[in-house]
């Protein structure tokens, strides 16, 4: 597991590399300290990592510009912060968790199994932040009709018929999205609510035909979320 | 005379000449005569002559021809004689002869010839009950059968003005004229009821004391014309013929006395003319002694050493009333002057009143003919006057009452801005109170001192030692409005311990030429240096602040130099930075008005703020500034 530490205190970052590493042990590949963002889009570009751990007070930098830097991340980022007023904009932002300062070890290993939770999800984003050449572009995930995984980048498929791409694992993504989105196959998440019916092909073969019409494939393991509305 | 028709008809027409002839022809188209005009007139002196005297031809000559339909012979001693002629040529017989005004003191009518002449008497001094007939004017009847010309002697003793408004009547006509005369003062009377007992439940509603001395103004005055008009002595007190002498100045003198706090009170003339004012307060005796100088005479208990004679209360009053004239006048002046509201009105009120009063007066020395202008013009003034007080009083209300609206609207601003001051200074501790002890900066200290327990336990000490020392010396300078410079610089010292341990660098405060005992608001060096801190030393291990102070021209200048990257300070976000010097210039303004100025600037290797403060700034006086209320616009 890569991690990186952001953090413009010296000896809180130290303290927390300690925790993370007591926690993590060997699981960790490699793990670093930047103290501000240009330092850490650096680092980032070189090496992408798994989980980011960061302070949003970064000797005096925005906390919503690290916020929304962080989101369009890759990767999982977990807030380590003193400012808990900044917890429910970091989590509609959908960051993984946000832990209060002074840091305890207990809260911290808490944050981490989320990263390593296969089911977790987190409830409360209501925004997915993605990169885009222009710079960051908010995404109203209200608008979203379905995602679909390709490797590191996700398609998102919006409810207009338009599709935006962001660099992120549809894995790492899935821990962030609030309940409506649910998983019907290895490459696809939908907005259950857009779902309009379930075609069953025999076989064990099924589609969900969204009410766009788009027709997704639906795996076998997650056919039991949608019984009710099989169709034909 | 006294009859409706010429009082509707311009003055002017009534002086024309009579007609010059010895007797006075009464005929139908003639029914009403003005013997006066061509009658014969005796000044007796002596008061002693008889009629056999004055009838006898050798007394003839002595007569005088009047030029005037009412003769006026102003103030006189003598016993006046009018001798007059008329013959009848109409069927009436019954003729009513107005011999004289209500003021007259005697009157007698001789009729006959030679050898017989009877005699009839009326008079001022006649009650009414021993009066043949019931008016307010002497009248006599006379019986004029037709066709004959008969000659009539009256005598005439005033101590008053000498006027003599003869008129004939025939009766019929006499009683037309009578009633249009009741319906005029009827009307002025009446008016003048209603505005008295107006303006007293106005004054007991209002309770404003202009009313109360209007209606006292008013009442005196209207008394004083009923009297003068000699209706009060026909229909209040037909037979005190003493009270009756004397009641005519005793009512003026009443409503001079009225009329003096009147016009204080309307004009506020203390505050707008105090010289012409205190003319008037020395004059507003005089009115009251002389009222109880006619009260006394009036019952009988003045000694006869003391009465006045008509001409010296004449001359007295004269003086007097020319004084209380100049004084409301020139009041008026100096109010016009200040634009004191209704003074205008209130001027051309006067002007009526005086040139009414001045006008009878005119009359009464004869140095005016008498006629319906001259003889009503006190009638006049007196409405005009009374309406323009009226209205100028409802003015001046109107004036207070938006004056006392605009004095309640100024309190009411005064008092918000005194709450908007007290607010503001609120919000200030309470920003004090919440940049210092916010759970940021304390979860984060605490945070590193975890940190440092693993790591060095005696480190963890020192930081939360000098964590506690930074928050109690906080709460002990949070509330003050002003610290001595020491205070800051120790809070200062302690932050920059707190911050040197938590980002394990070393930060230090230099001072230079720093007075211990200088008043400064408390927190401001201390926010300056937490925005130094805030930017500029990442990657450094060490930082130097300098707080030091000059004087020069009258201000004291205070600068803070840092050795942080100014570079980075000015070009990165400044929205904390920003908010810090937001704080910083509301705290200064708060202590030293607007004698101060601040300058934030990067200089060659650091960043450099400035804070210049006008000398004699007196720094304890912006909390007893505050301690107070400020001062309510009274």
């Amino acid at each position: 597991m890569r991690i990186l530490i952001v953090e413009d205190e010296k000896v809180a970052a130290r303290g927390l590399q300690r925790m993370v590493e007591s926690i993590l042990g060997k699981e960790i590949e490699w793990i670093g300290w930047e103290a501000s963002l240009d330092a850490s889009k650096s680092a980032l570009a070189g090496s992408p990592v798994d989980i980011l751990f960061l302070d949003l007070n970064l000797n005096g930098e925005n906390g919503f510009e690290l916020l929304q830097w962080a989101a369009a991340g890759s990767f999982n980022t977990i807030i380590v912060s003193a400012n808990e007023d900044q917890a429910l904009r970091a989590f509609e932002y959908g960051v993984l968790d946000f832990v209060p300062k002074p840091v305890s070890e207990e809260r911290l290993k808490k944050a981490i199994s989320r990263v390593k939770d296969a089911d977790y999800s987190g409830k409360r984003a209501k925004y997915l932040p993605i990169r885009k050449p222009k710079g960051i572009v908010l995404i109203q995930l209200e608008e979203v009709s379905y995602f679909r995984g390709d490797g590191n980048y996700v398609e998102i498929k919006l409810k207009t018929g338009v599709s935006e791409y962001h660099r992120q694992t549809l894995e790492s993504l899935a821990k962030v999205l609030p309940l409506q989105f649910s998983r019907i196959h290895r490459s696809y998440i939908v907005d259950k609510r857009d779902v309009h019916c379930v075609i069953s092909h025999g076989g064990g073969m099924y589609d969900v035909e969204l009410a766009g019409g788009a027709k997704l494939p639906l795996s076998r393991i997650h056919y039991k979320d949608f019984k009710d509305v099989i169709f034909g | 005379m006294h009859h409706l028709i010429p009082f509707l008809i311009p003055a002017v027409l009534l002086l024309s000449p009579a007609v010059d002839g010895a007797a006075n022809t009464l005929t139908d188209e003639k029914i009403i005569a003005f013997p006066g005009s061509n009658a014969g007139i005796l000044m007796d002196s002596t008061r002693a002559l008889s009629i056999l005297q004055v009838a006898s031809p050798e007394y003839a000559p002595e007569f005088r021809k009047s030029r005037e339909t009412v003769p006026n012979l102003g103030y006189t001693r003598s016993a006046v004689w009018i001798r007059f002629t008329v013959k009848n040529l109409t069927f009436t017989d019954l003729w009513v002869l107005q011999a004289a005004f209500p003021d007259m003191d005697n009157v007698e009518l001789y009729t006959g010839d030679a050898s017989d002449w009877e005699v009839r008497e009326s008079g001022h001094l006649l009650p009414f009950s021993a009066r043949k007939i019931v008016n307010r004017n002497l009248l006599f009847y006379l019986s004029l059968p037709f066709g004959k010309e008969k000659t009539f002697y009256l005598r005439y003793q005033n101590r008053m003005g000498m006027t003599i408004p003869l008129r004939l009547y025939s009766s019929q006509q006499y009683q037309t004229y009578a009633l249009g005369e009741q319906l005029v003062f009827g009307i002025f009377f009446g008016f003048m009821l209603v505005l008295t007992l107006y303006n007293l439940i106005l004054y007991i509603k209002v309770r404003e004391s202009g009313y109360l001395y209007y209606f006292m103004y008013v009442t005196g005055y209207g008394l004083f014309q009923f009297s003068l008009y000699g209706l009060a002595y026909q229909y209040l007190w037909p037979d005190w013929t003493r009270w009756d002498n004397h009641n005519i100045p005793f009512f003026l003198a009443f409503a001079f006395a009225c009329r003096i706090p009147f016009t204080m009170s309307v004009l506020d003339s203390k505050g707008n003319a105090p010289r012409w004012h205190r003319v008037l307060k020395g004059l507003l005796p005089v009115p009251i002694l002389f009222a109880a100088y006619q009260g006394l005479q009036i019952l009988g208990w003045l000694p006869p050493a003391l009465a006045l004679g008509p001409g010296a209360a004449l001359g007295a009053s004269a003086l007097y009333f020319s004084a209380f004239t100049v004084a409301v006048f020139m009041i008026n002046v100096r109010c016009l002057g200040k634009k004191v509201p209704a003074a205008r009105t209130f001027m051309i009120a006067w002007i009526f009143m005086v040139s009414g009063l001045i006008l009878y007066a005119f009359k009464c020395l004869g140095l005016l003919p008498s006629n319906t202008f001259s003889e009503y013009s006190i009638l006049f003034g007196t409405v005009g006057e009374m309406c323009l007080l009226f209205i100028g009083l409802g003015e001046r209300i109107q004036a207070i009452k938006s004056e006392a609206q605009e004095k309640h609207r100024r309190q009411q601003a005064a008092v918000h801005a005194f709450q908007e001051e007290q607010i503001r200074s609120m919000r200030l501790e309470l920003e004090l109170i919440k940049a210092n002890i916010h759970p940021h900066f304390i979860f984060n200290s605490i945070n590193a001192a975890t940190m440092w327990i693993r790591e060095d336990p005696g480190t963890a000490e020192r930081l939360l030692h000098a964590l506690a020392r930074e928050l109690k010396q906080l709460l002990k300078i949070v509330g003050e409005k002003v610290i001595p410079i020491s205070e800051e610089i120790r809070i200062c010292r302690m932050h920059l311990e707190v911050m040197s341990l938590r980002h394990d660098k070393n930060f230090a405060l230099r001072l230079e030429g720093i007075e211990d005992e200088e008043k400064i608001p408390p927190m401001v060096f201390h926010t300056l240096v937490e925005n130094g801190l805030t930017h500029g030393y990442a990657g450094r291990d060490e930082g130097v602040f300098i707080l030091s102070r000059r004087e020069d021209e009258g201000k004291i200048h205070f600068t803070l130099y840092n050795d942080g990257n100014g570079d980075v300070a000015g070009n990165k976000n400044t929205e904390s930075g920003g908010l810090g010097l937001k704080y910083v210039r509301a705290r200064l303004e708060e202590a030293f008005g607007r004698k101060w100025q601040l300058d934030s600037h990067a200089v060659a290797g650091g960043w450099l703020v400035t804070i210049s403060i006008q000398k004699g700034m007196d720094t304890d006086s912006p909390g007893a500034r505050r301690a107070h209320p400020p001062a309510l616009a009274n």
